[in-house]
């Protein structure tokens, strides 16, 4: 069984522009004014014994209560990773008992693929101002307090998409 | 000339395992691996990246795509976020960046806001 957990977390951003040759072929390069990539890392030290099984939604439906106490390599149980489909305002976390309680760290990943598949999120529960694109992903440090399970939901933009996430306090 | 952006976020979540001979940090076993993703933004305009050290509360406008990150290299001093006046924010400690598209649509913008506990130099590009 864990005895700590934490989140070891980065992004990477490749700022780019077009450049057209005499030959009118388009290539892209690192954006003149930025002059190169951007990023950061961090590491988040999350509860040991989460909130629930919920937390993440790689917890799949096949697992055995009798398996969580045991390693994870000698759980025999197959997962398809198909993840959680959105196709309305979804709450991440449903559990009432945890509603005000800090969001630690979130990761949601937008598994669609096709362009009409881009996800909102919210933070506050009702307003939708973050937005992932097909593919893309968002990671975050909640500030302790402001930040609570409750208030972490999701949305699509125009057709149904699937996520992956990690929501730990 | 057309700019865009291409932005990566990457977590690794783990625990510690106890072992006679000493503690092990693993691959958490409730996530089973890594995640990752990978997109191009919605954003078709690059800003001039500004960089600073934390005076007052920055208020950006007109964003599309944001990346902030808190410059520091140790100490207690962090950076917070405020997108689109959502009221619940994004925390930065030393080295900690966040990448991300913001506005309601796959074409609107809106603000960000940034503070700070402490001054923590930081580093931000605005994609509009």
């Amino acid at each position: 069984m864990a005895t700590a957990r934490r989140v070891i977390f980065s992004s990477y951003v490749i700022p780019q522009e077009s450049l057209t040759s005499e030959s009118e072929l388009t290539k892209y390069a690192i954006e003149s004014g930025c002059g190169r990539t951007y990023g950061g890392k961090g590491t988040i030290s999350t509860t040991a014994t989460q909130w629930g099984e919920s937390w993440t939604s790689m917890q799949h439906t096949q697992q055995y209560w009798e398996d969580y106490d045991s390693f994870w390599e000698d759980a025999a149980e197959y997962w398809d990773n198909t993840g959680i489909t959105i196709s309305t305002a979804t709450s991440l976390v449903v559990d009432t008992d945890v509603a005000s309680t800090p969001v630690l760290f979130l990761y949601i990943k937008n598994l669609g693929t096709d362009s009409d598949q881009s996800l909102l999120v919210s933070l506050d529960g009702s307003t939708y101002k973050i937005i992932i694109p097909p593919n893309g992903s968002i990671s975050l440090r909640g500030d302790g307090t402001t930040l609570q399970m409750e208030d972490v939901k999701v949305n699509k933009v125009t057709s149904n998409t699937t996520i992956e996430f990690i929501i730990a306090k | 000339m057309a700019d865009k952006i291409i932005y990566k976020n990457h977590c690794t979540p783990q625990e510690k395992l106890a072992f006679a001979g000493g503690d092990r940090w693993y691959l958490d076993s409730d996530c089973g691996r890594k995640l990752t993703g990978n997109c191009e933004s919605k954003s078709t305009s690059i800003g001039t990246p500004v960089t600073g050290t934390f005076s007052s509360t920055i208020n950006l406008t007109s964003v599309q795509f944001i990346y902030v990150k808190n410059t520091d290299t140790s100490g207690s001093d962090y950076l917070l976020l405020n997108i689109g006046s959502m009221g619940a924010v994004i925390r930065l400690n030393y080295g900690e960046s966040f990448s991300g598209d913001v506005g309601a649509t796959t074409s609107d913008n809106t603000t960000v806001a940034i503070t700070a506990s402490g001054t923590p130099d930081f580093e931000y590009i605005q994609g509009s």
